[in-house]
């Protein structure tokens, strides 16, 4: 974990509870915060999922997860930021990941909340892998060796 | 010079180790790193041109010189949130 007072970086194995971050996210100068929660879907590419696993080399993720959030604060007018991700297994409908941004105004919040996520899927070095209802499981991104 | 390597989740799972050690002439670069990889673990080539490597916990290029005392890690296409 990584905490400031502007920012709280967690991974964690433990469930997500959003309770815990919002008094963090409080101010009397924040007209807004913005939730985005990331949930264990039940299809992928068209097959049935049953539970996700996620794998991550945890000190480059909260690292690079800093540098994200450093960057929010430095593109837009936000005041707090939250960015909690679990890993190891999940099951259908629990959450993976929690981003909050708190801002005067919404437009911040939503800019940055925005950025987080998309930059958590282009650049921070946590992996999931499909469990399928049959039971067999494959990691995204995995190349089918069969088809080349 | 030794460079220990971490690998993670499809690149660990085939070849069966989180870590590999090799041992590369002073002064070689990711690309070094990845052919030498490559020779001795065939199935990982398909993913040399869609992974990163990390150095220290940051991107670096494949061309940039890495150091015994790295701490070095191949990063395959990510899938977190």
């Amino acid at each position: 974990m990584i905490r400031t007072a502007q920012y709280w970086i967690e991974i964690t194995r433990n469930a997500l509870v959003l309770e815990n971050y919002l008094p963090f996210i409080q101010d009397p100068g924040f007209g807004a915060f913005v939730i985005f929660g990331g949930t264990v879907r039940n299809f992928a590419e068209g097959k049935s999922v049953q539970a996700l696993f996620y794998e991550c080399y945890e000190p480059m993720a909260e690292k690079e997860l800093e540098r994200i959030a450093q960057e929010c604060f430095a593109q837009w007018e936000v005041g707090r930021i939250v960015i909690v991700h679990r890993i190891g297994l999940l099951q259908l409908t629990e959450p993976s990941v929690y981003i909050i941004a708190a801002s005067a105004h919404r437009a911040d919040a939503f800019a940055a909340a925005r950025f987080i996520i998309e930059s958590i899927k282009q650049r921070v070095p946590i992996w999931k892998k499909e469990i399928f209802a049959d039971d067999s499981s494959q990691w995204k991104h995995e190349i089918d060796l069969g088809k080349q | 010079m030794k460079i220990t390597v971490q690998l993670y989740a499809m690149l660990r799972d085939l070849v069966g180790s989180e870590t590999v050690t090799l041992d590369l002439p002073e002064g070689a670069t990711g690309n070094d790193l990845w052919d030498q990889l490559c020779q001795q673990y065939p199935s990982l080539a398909p993913y040399r041109s869609i992974s990163r490597i990390a150095r220290n916990h940051q991107f670096v290029t494949e061309t940039e010189p890495l150091a015994p005392e790295d701490e070095i890690a191949l990063i395959p296409p990510v899938s977190g949130g």
